[in-house]
């Protein structure tokens, strides 16, 4: 019996209802039937039981943990400590009329370093819950990271070859296409490689999606080693459990059309906009003065409600419901 | 030591900034979760964690790393949390539990665990996020199916096949993981979680 089938074999909606106590008298002569037909299955309802009262205590604690806050408050920590000297990158530099020069040789000095350096040690960029981000690398390419997503760029980057490893998340990538040096995306279980393009891969535990927006790319499962080749609009799924991929499905070529919800530097106004057009609810902000404010987010594919979150962190907002709108306004308390 | 922690430890010597800056972001959750589940208080732990970091860049060219420098974060994190609790008279008991606990449990089975509940904590966060809503309901709100039912607007059925999924995910993670470790079957393992509470996982 291979693993998938051990976990699709077993009768989870009567597993869930047992584990919360919620089982109707139907259900639970059925339940007790199971359990009682084999020792596995009393050590399995033993074992799930267990993992789910007792072995996901510190969850909350760790869904609210955020490295890059973190990461902000001990990088205070330091400078007040004075452990930084300012050989070692103190970025922080005054405003003042040589702060522009300085700016000039920092940014040179940047791209020399990242050109040089970047092959020296690999580099891992990664996003918390809420939070998007796009890194630039040397060559021109672009990877813009969706929430909870975490790359690591290899060393030797533009140099020895092009090879980022995708750790898991979502991620859009724009490559600028280099003959002598394909640029690849590593995953476990699988590999792309693009042939000039734009492509979307999304690494869940268990699946590897890939989406081509433009161009072309090679998808190379890491068991079997074929090679296929997906054009713009195409779109395949690795299942890596079992290292099964489907057949390539081809979607409509993803780009910002009348009905996206992909905003690159839109205003507030302009998202929210879209955001009731395509759910068709009303959404009101009651401080005019920050409908100006722009933002690079993508939001397709989500809930309304996802989406009012991701634009409320971004600006300290909160959002509540009445009478059915949806209104925006200033968060009355931060959270700790 | 890997040769990739070799490279790190290296570039934290050399006062690598962004080095330091990744390896703190790349194992923030993996201490502050070691230390917390001793402390039972994230804020001390966060102090503890950034405490030893500090050290870590302040003093690396004096440290001497024999294993391991994720094993080496560890135990200092760990001795600091207990360290933490001895000041605290009202817990010293537990205290004394926890240091016989840790006679018997060798640290790199700690460390193991810890690492486990990393992964099942994310793998949570990987699920859809319907799906993650309602199961966080349901276990760490304690809401009951039919209240979860009612406050999302959804059905009954589509709640309890939320929670299977998120279950069915989760038990995957636990099977992969031994797979990973052990590669053989009917071979157990124990989370051994501080406070005395034990949690009995087999291979799948």
């Amino acid at each position: 019996m291979d693993a998938s089938s051990t976990y699709d074999d077993l009768p989870w909606p009567l597993i869930v209802s047992a584990l919360q106590g919620e089982l109707p008298a139907e259900e639970e002569l059925q339940f007790k039937e199971w359990l009682a037909s084999s020792a596995a299955h009393r050590e399995t309802y033993d074992h799930i039981q267990r993992l789910y009262k007792d072995g996901l205590t510190d969850y909350p604690l760790y869904s609210r943990m955020d490295e890059d806050k973190a990461w902000t408050a001990f990088r205070q920590k330091m400078d007040q400590r004075g452990v930084i000297s300012p050989a070692m990158g103190k970025r922080h530099i005054g405003f003042n009329r040589w702060a522009a020069a300085a700016a000039v040789i920092v940014l040179a000095f940047g791209a020399g370093w990242w050109y040089f350096a970047g092959s020296r040690s690999g580099i891992s960029y990664q996003t918390a819950a809420n939070e998007q981000r796009s890194v630039a690398l040397p060559d021109g390419s672009t990877i813009l990271l969706h929430p909870r997503t975490r790359i690591e760029v290899a060393p030797g980057y533009n140099s020895t070859g092009r090879t980022v490893l995708l750790l898991g998340g979502k991620a859009q990538f724009n490559v600028s296409h280099r003959q002598d040096h394909p640029f690849t995306v590593n995953m476990d279980g699988a590999s792309v490689q693009d042939i000039g393009t734009s492509f979307i891969i999304e690494k869940t535990s268990d699946s590897i999606t890939v989406m081509v927006s433009t161009g072309r790319i090679a998808f190379i499962p890491g068991k079997t080693g074929v090679r296929k080749e997906i054009a713009a609009g195409g779109a395949i799924c690795l299942y890596t459990d079992v290292q099964h991929s489907g057949e390539i499905r081809q979607t409509a070529p993803i780009q910002a059309g009348a009905d996206s919800l992909r905003f690159d530097n839109a205003t507030l106004s302009q998202i929210l906009g879209a955001l009731e057009k395509h759910f068709g609810k009303r959404i009101r902000l009651t401080d005019p003065l920050i409908a100006q404010k722009r933002l690079t987010v993508h939001l397709d594919g989500e809930s309304l409600e996802y989406a009012l979150r991701v634009v409320c962190d971004s600006y300290d907002l909160e959002y509540i419901i009445k009478d059915g709108d949806y209104i925006l306004e200033k968060k009355k308390t931060s959270k700790p | 030591m890997t040769p990739e922690e070799e490279k790190i430890w290296q570039g934290i010597q050399e006062k690598d900034l962004q080095v330091f800056e990744n390896y703190y972001k790349g194992h923030y959750r993996f201490f502050l979760l070691a230390s917390a589940s001793y402390l039972k208080d994230s804020s001390v732990a966060q102090e503890i964690v950034d405490d030893i970091f500090m050290r870590l860049w302040e003093d690396a060219g004096r440290i001497n790393v024999q294993t391991s420098l994720k094993s080496y974060i560890y135990r200092a994190v760990v001795n600091r949390s207990l360290d933490e609790l001895e000041k605290n008279k009202r817990l010293r008991q537990l205290q004394q539990d926890l240091a016989l606990q840790r006679e018997d449990s060798a640290q790199w089975k700690e460390m193991e665990d810890n690492e486990l509940r990393i992964r099942l904590y994310r793998a949570i966060d990987q699920l859809p996020e319907r799906c993650r809503k309602v199961f966080t309901l349901s276990r760490f709100e304690g809401l009951r199916h039919q209240d979860i039912a009612h406050r999302l607007g959804i059905s009954l059925k589509t709640v309890k096949n939320h929670i299977s999924r998120a279950l069915k995910d989760l038990y995957k993670v636990i099977g992969e993981w031994n797979a990973l470790w052990l590669g053989i079957i009917s071979i157990n393992f124990f989370l051994a979680l501080p406070l005395g509470l034990q949690v009995h996982f087999s291979v799948l």
